[in-house]
């Protein structure tokens, strides 16, 4: 288990999800600053996330999406990440907690993913071919963990009647689709692809159609939902798809790493590829 | 030197575990809480916002928007806890706010 924290994996395809990560962040700063201009202002309703914490003015809000700006575009572009990289992740944290209209899911899962990609050259030379496979490793985990707790908390009265779908699916979709009987039967549906999806990316032969799967559903619910929310669901699907090639990475034992210009000893490391 | 271990050799390994435990912990313990709520991954699970709000100011029953004075109306919005207070303090005149939860088959009321 402990050989775990010695482990690396090539950088490149790391990197690559970096720049993508990155580059949502930036666009995701849009949809921020139009809700936060609707939520910060003084005729707007406060629901605190932690009771006694205080909220922002737009003013201080502004600083706070400056910092974001700055932070997600040298993400992306690869500059200084071991700075911008927790920079972006503080800032956009920060931004959950200031008020329950401002939570989104997806933007906590960029929080989770910019640490992690962070943390995986924390300790390594930036010219170095490998990262840390451990945090690599808390990416995978970090989205089953997604996938099974969306299915789980599905389970419920109000969901699985498709209260939640009859009232977030486009009202242009044909009427058949508003039946109770067929709600209840596309709530128990995303239930099973969730739970689908929360194991079948660790099992070899179900990975690549795990990946089908997880792409039609993020994109289907993407089209059916409802317009308003389908920004938020198409930085969701990015989020989540952009952990899935983590998982197409196989293992080679040999002595690269031996050879890296590396600023930690990583002689008894092991070296996973991109298969 | 090989073989030996250092508080920064350990630090992964306490924050590989310790994010995990956090990761796994939090989310079963908001599976414990009224749905939906945050840090729990439980999008669109369930709504704790009302279908329909009214406000009643003596014998008259006005419907309002259940969105009002909300910059940013969500499905997990603590609506019961902030919301009515509010209400009743924004609205002159209102003694009571009555709504309606989804699939309930009673209004509910709120006195001022």
């Amino acid at each position: 288990m402990l050989k775990l924290f010695s482990e690396v994996v090539p950088a490149r395809p790391i990197k690559l999800i970096e720049r993508l990560v990155g580059w949502i962040c930036l666009v995701r700063l849009i949809e921020e600053y139009r809700v936060i201009s609707r939520v910060l202002v003084p005729q707007s309703l406060h629901f605190p996330v932690i009771e006694g914490l205080p909220s922002l003015t737009l003013g201080q809000a502004a600083i706070v999406l400056a910092l974001w700006f700055g932070a997600a575009l040298a993400f992306a572009i690869g500059w200084k990440t071991r700075i911008s990289g927790p920079v972006l992740a503080m800032v956009m944290g920060y931004t959950l907690m200031i008020d329950q209209q401002l939570y989104f899911s997806h933007l906590y899962l960029l929080c989770l993913i910019v640490l992690l990609l962070t943390l995986a050259k924390a300790g390594i030379a930036s010219e170095s071919n490998f990262v840390w496979r451990w945090p690599i490793l808390l990416l995978q985990i970090q989205l089953s963990i997604v996938y099974f707790f969306s299915a789980v908390s599905k389970v419920n009265s109000v969901y699985l009647r498709g209260y939640m779908l009859g009232a977030n699916l486009r009202k242009d979709l044909p009427g058949v689709v508003f039946t109770p009987r067929m709600l209840t039967t596309l709530a128990v549906a995303s239930i099973v692809i969730e739970l689908f999806l929360a194991g079948a990316f660790w099992v070899r032969n179900l990975r690549k159609s795990a990946v089908v799967v997880g792409v039609l559903f993020h994109f289907t619910m993407v089209l059916t939902l409802t317009p308003s929310v389908a920004a938020q669901l198409l930085f969701f699907a990015i989020a989540c798809i952009s952990i899935y090639p983590l998982f197409f990475l196989q293992k080679q034992e040999n002595d690269l790493v031996a050879t890296q210009t590396m600023d930690v000893p990583l002689d008894r490391g092991k070296v996973i590829g991109i298969g | 030197m090989p073989g030996s271990v250092t508080l920064a050799s350990r630090l992964p390994i306490v924050f590989f575990f310790l994010y995990l435990a956090v990761q796994i912990a939090l989310p079963v313990y908001r599976l414990l809480q009224p749905r939906p709520t945050r840090f729990g991954w439980q999008m669109y699970s369930a709504a704790s916002v009302p279908s329909r709000v009214w406000i009643m100011s003596g014998d008259r029953l006005q419907e309002i928007s259940p969105g009002s004075y909300i910059g940013n109306f969500r499905s997990d919005l603590e609506w019961e806890r902030y919301a009515l207070p509010h209400l009743c303090r924004v609205r002159s005149g209102a003694t009571a706010v009555r709504y309606l939860m989804p699939l309930d088959a009673v209004v509910r009321e709120y006195r001022c």
